[in-house]
């Protein structure tokens, strides 16, 4: 297979981590003030993990050292949530306060531009290379 | 250019053509297959990217994949290979003329 594609391969994993950042950011936002979860206890923010994972293309010339990304896992954010006093809900604890996520509006934003603009770059690095191979066919042109 | 052509050729008629043994031509079986089997990889390959950026796009038009960039990649994948194979076979064809136009 042309080695284009293995570095179309690599964008595209770029671009699904991404999603999966962009994924986790929606669910934090979404459950900013969820204070009721599975396991008991106000949501926690999650953050994925991205680790390299080396492409192994049988030794493909210009392959060599070049790493895919992956989603390694997604942790949760062990910092406290915020306590509001509120004595009338529901989950208020003996002194009347309520544990709501740790979830920050204004840090989600940064993390879903920071998320946005590398999705942009990863489509960018996919037109590069299409460009690139297009003007590569064109040598044989005339 | 017919001017130059007719009389050479007029001269190549009595001899024998080029590459040929006792009527049987020299040129092997696997030399002949090279154009082919060029050709027809090329061919292959890009039919092979066809039919995933097919399995891809039928499997995002019915729901079951969720993956745009996904699609996307195996519809520019196919893209790509189509154009590497059409620029093969004109290549390929050029050189086949380059030969037939050949004054033996």
């Amino acid at each position: 297979m042309l080695g284009v594609f293995s570095a179309m391969d690599v964008a595209a994993s770029g671009l699904s981590a991404e999603r999966t950042r962009m994924n986790t950011i929606a669910a934090n936002m979404a459950n900013a003030r969820t204070t009721r979860t599975a396991a008991g206890g106000p949501y926690r923010r999650i953050d994925p993990v991205f680790e390299a994972v080396l492409l192994d293309r049988g030794g493909l010339r210009g392959s060599a050292g070049v790493s895919e990304v992956r989603v390694a896992r997604i942790v949760e954010d062990s910092r406290p949530g915020q306590m509001v006093y509120e004595p009338g809900h529901p989950d208020a604890n003996a002194q009347g306060y309520v544990e709501y996520p740790n979830v920050n509006a204004v840090e989600e934003m940064v993390n879903m531009i920071t998320a946005s603009r590398a999705y942009e770059a990863g489509v960018t690095s996919i037109d590069t290379i299409k460009q690139m191979a297009r003007s590569a066919i064109d040598i044989g042109r005339g | 250019m017919s001017a130059i052509t007719a009389p050479s050729l007029a001269l190549a008629r009595p001899h024998a053509p080029l590459g040929t043994e006792g009527g049987a031509p020299r040129v092997s079986k696997d030399e002949a297959g090279v154009f082919e089997s060029m050709l027809g990889q090329a061919v292959a390959n890009a039919n092979s990217q066809g039919q995933a950026a097919s399995a891809a796009g039928e499997a995002f038009a019915a729901g079951s994949l969720d993956d745009i960039h996904g699609t996307m990649l195996a519809l520019s994948k196919a893209d790509i290979e189509l154009r590497y194979v059409g620029a093969v076979r004109n290549k390929i064809v050029d050189a086949f003329y380059e030969l037939w136009r050949m004054q033996v």
